[in-house]
């Protein structure tokens, strides 16, 4: 169903991505990684006709949490002051290089040996399912999201006054 | 005369057919062809928009705008554009080199992406998404983060305050802008363009449905685009600098001309929600869909050239305090009209 | 409140998108000069008497004269050399000419490529071509072309008048006055308004002084 050479495209877009981030030694570029990661995550789900996940991917991890991540760099200051080296590697590379190779090869195993579903066709009203499943069937978990994000924005707003003395 | 970019299509489909290539060559070549014809499109619009601009800005205040350049002043762009092409192209020494070539490159991209979506005419619509209008919200993302970057990049105290007001103007309007729209998808039920348009079409436009999200929604998208009176990060040219500045020649240029090219999605994009697309009695569709933008366009300018600009607190206080309770009054009352007229019914 | 400052000012924009332009488009249209307007200067080779108070008055040092005796041992100007690019246009030295052999011409399109071209000697009479050159063009223009019906042709250049004498502290105020207006009959008619006017507050002025 997913054309092939699609997907390695897309899957080479993200590894390419997740690892430009973890090996720039630039904090800010790290960043504009990620979000060359994101976008490729958001190309895969292109890739299987999930048009809406791949338009909300961008909106949230691009357009809100890289943002918040770019101003937490920017508004906070290296102690050397220098941005190139704000994201060295690590002193135990090789340790957490064998810890990180065993992970994955973990999770391969794993997943090979998971009964998957089979794929399904996705729905033409893809956009009204997804609606009728958040407001109808789950709409408690939904209303349960909302009031723990406001709680977590009223949190950072407390957090984030200025102390008035009272 | 009607579907005129569809003839052109299989103009070209049965062109490439009758060279001797097969049918699915034909039709990649024709969405090739629709790409850059789309390229096109948007550069001679935003050449226009450039040259209306300064002429509406000269007539506003009693004067002549460029009158020399060519018969009325068409080829003053073009001479600017040679100007600013023969500038002397530097990186400042301090500057962030790769970031600070690469803004000017990316601001243009996503708001050409948008065109995509954008429907052009009855049935003629690059990608008839199924999530049309949600699309246009997450590429407006794109160009928030790309302005901070831009404001980061030169390494200069105007530079980044500018690109942080941006980032914090255009994060805030998105709340507004996304939530006046909610009112016009739950009476259409659907995200894509082509059905609100069609919704339009039999049921009357959506500006005198929805006079509320209307004023909501122009007011969020002059700040999200930037714009007069809401140009703090641009504007304070005039007072520091904004998040163009240390951009000289063909960089500025690209960030100049993306700003336009961002006005004519914007305005494109209220004409297809707003004012019914491409319904029109005699012209053809895509005329219509034309004329209707422009007049978005010729509103925005007279409302740039007539409203001083908002100072920064004043913005924040009105984003928060004044348009996301309209608009989420707006969802409300729009929900609950359509639930008692479903149950009256 | 709710809006309603801002549909005003945005149809007093409107108005003033469809009013007609001011703009001046030079050099199709020329500027409507006022008469005492300073530009370039006008030397009277004949009246120049040889000074040098109007040398003495530059700020800037801008005028160079030479002079020498002729045969009668009268003073004669042989070279009169302004460095116009170290002008001020200040005017002092057209106040300072006794007999008014340095005046102010209109001309105000000077400006040249090579900085050699802004020194003018006026004895050869060069410079003031220009200033024939620029006014037979301001003629021409109003002449042929005007932009709404102003029924006088040219501005011409009007010299201020002479005030009236003060009169004698025990003549009667009101009456003598309006006589001693001067009458400039080349004038035009508006010119010579408000200089009938000037003398006539002066001595409306010094008639209060005179009464308190």
């Amino acid at each position: 169903m997913i054309s092939p050479v699609l997907f390695y495209l897309m899957a080479f877009v993200v590894i390419f991505g997740a690892l430009m981030m973890v090996v720039n030694k630039n904090i800010l570029y790290s960043a504009i990684s990620m979000v060359i990661c994101f976008l490729g995550v958001a190309g895969i789900f292109a890739t299987m006709q999930l048009s809406f996940f791949a338009v909300v991917q961008i909106m949230v991890y691009v357009g809100a949490i890289t943002i918040l991540i770019v101003f937490a760099i920017m508004l906070t200051r290296h102690p050397k002051g220098d941005l190139e080296t704000t994201n060295p590697f690590s002193k135990n590379v090789v340790g957490a290089g064998v810890v990180a190779v065993g992970l994955a090869f973990a999770m391969s195993v794993i997943i090979r040996g998971l009964n998957m579903l089979e794929p399904q066709p996705i729905a033409e009203d893809l956009m009204q399912q997804v609606g009728i499943a958040m407001f109808g069937t789950y709409v408690l978990p939904v209303e349960l999201v909302a009031v723990l994000l406001l709680v977590g924005m009223l949190g950072a707003i407390v957090i984030g006054k200025e102390d008035d003395g009272q | 005369m009607d579907n005129l970019f569809i003839n052109i299509g299989h103009w070209i489909v049965n062109l490439v057919m009758s060279l001797g290539g097969s049918e699915t060559l034909g039709i990649w070549i024709m969405r090739i062809c629709c790409a850059v014809g789309i390229l096109i499109f948007l550069l001679i619009n935003v050449i226009i928009l450039v040259y209306l601009e300064r002429k509406i800005s000269g007539f506003i205040q009693e004067r002549l705008g460029p009158n020399r350049c060519g018969p009325f002043g068409i080829f003053q762009l073009f001479m600017d554009i040679l100007k600013l092409v023969s500038k002397n192209t530097f990186v400042p020494g301090a500057a962030d080199y790769w970031i600070y070539c690469l803004v000017p490159i990316v601001v243009f991209i996503p708001t050409m992406m948008i065109f995509g979506i954008m429907p052009l005419g009855e049935g003629m619509t690059v990608y008839d998404s199924p999530v049309g209008l949600l699309y246009y919200f997450a590429v407006s993302a794109l160009t928030t983060l790309i302005l901070l970057m831009s404001g980061w990049a030169a390494n200069n105290k105007y530079n980044l305050m500018g690109g942080m007001r941006a980032a914090a103007q255009m994060i805030s309007y998105e709340i507004p802008l996304i939530f006046s729209i909610i009112g016009i998808v739950m009476m259409t039920g659907s995200l894509n363009l082509n059905d609100i348009v069609y919704n339009q079409v039999d049921h009357g436009w959506f500006i005198w449905r929805q006079p509320l999200a209307f004023i909501v929604f122009s007011i969020a998208a002059t700040a999200e685009i930037n714009r007069n009176p809401f140009d703090l990060p641009e504007g304070e040219q005039e007072l520091t600098a904004g998040y163009q500045t240390e951009y000289s020649g063909m960089r500025f240029a690209f960030m100049y001309l993306g700003e336009y090219v961002a006005l004519f999605a914007m305005c494109w994009l209220a004409a297809v929600l707003f004012l019914g697309g491409w319904d029109g009695p005699i012209l053809p569709g895509w005329l219509w869909l034309f004329i209707k933008s422009y007049v978005f366009v010729l509103l925005n300018m007279w409302v740039r050239w007539t409203f001083p600009r908002i100072r920064v607190d004043h913005m924040m206080k009105f984003n928060w305090k004044v348009l996301i309770p309209l608009a989420i009054a707006n969802m409300v009352v729009t929900g609950v009209v359509i639930k008692a007229v479903q149950f009256l019914a | 409140m709710f809006g309603s400052g801002l549909i005003k000012g945005l149809s007093v924009t409107g108005k003033h998108w469809f009013r007609r332009e001011f703009t001046e488009q030079w050099p199709e249209q020329r500027p409507d000069l006022p008469p005492a307007s300073q530009g370039f200067f006008d030397y009277d080779l004949s009246k120049c008497i040889g000074c040098g108070l109007c040398e003495r008055a530059c700020p800037n040092h801008v005028i160079k004269m030479t002079t020498e005796k002729n045969d009668e041992g009268k003073k004669v100007v042989t070279s009169y050399v302004m460095e116009v690019q170290y002008c001020l246009f200040c005017g002092m030295c057209v106040e300072a000419c006794p007999p008014k052999a340095l005046t102010n011409a209109n001309n105000f399109e000077i400006a040249c490529y090579h900085r050699e071209n802004t020194n003018f000697d006026f004895a050869t009479g060069e410079p003031q071509k220009l200033n024939e050159a620029f006014n037979k063009i301001q003629a021409d223009y109003w002449n042929k072309k005007r932009p709404e019906g102003n029924p006088i042709g040219m501005p011409e250049p009007v010299k201020p008048p002479r005030p009236a004498p003060k009169p004698k502290p025990a003549a009667p105020a009101e009456g003598a006055k309006p006589a001693t207006a001067p009458a400039k009959p080349a004038a035009p008619a508006e010119a010579a308004a408000p200089a009938a006017k000037a003398p006539e507050t002066a001595a409306d002025k010094e008639g209060k002084g005179a009464d308190e």
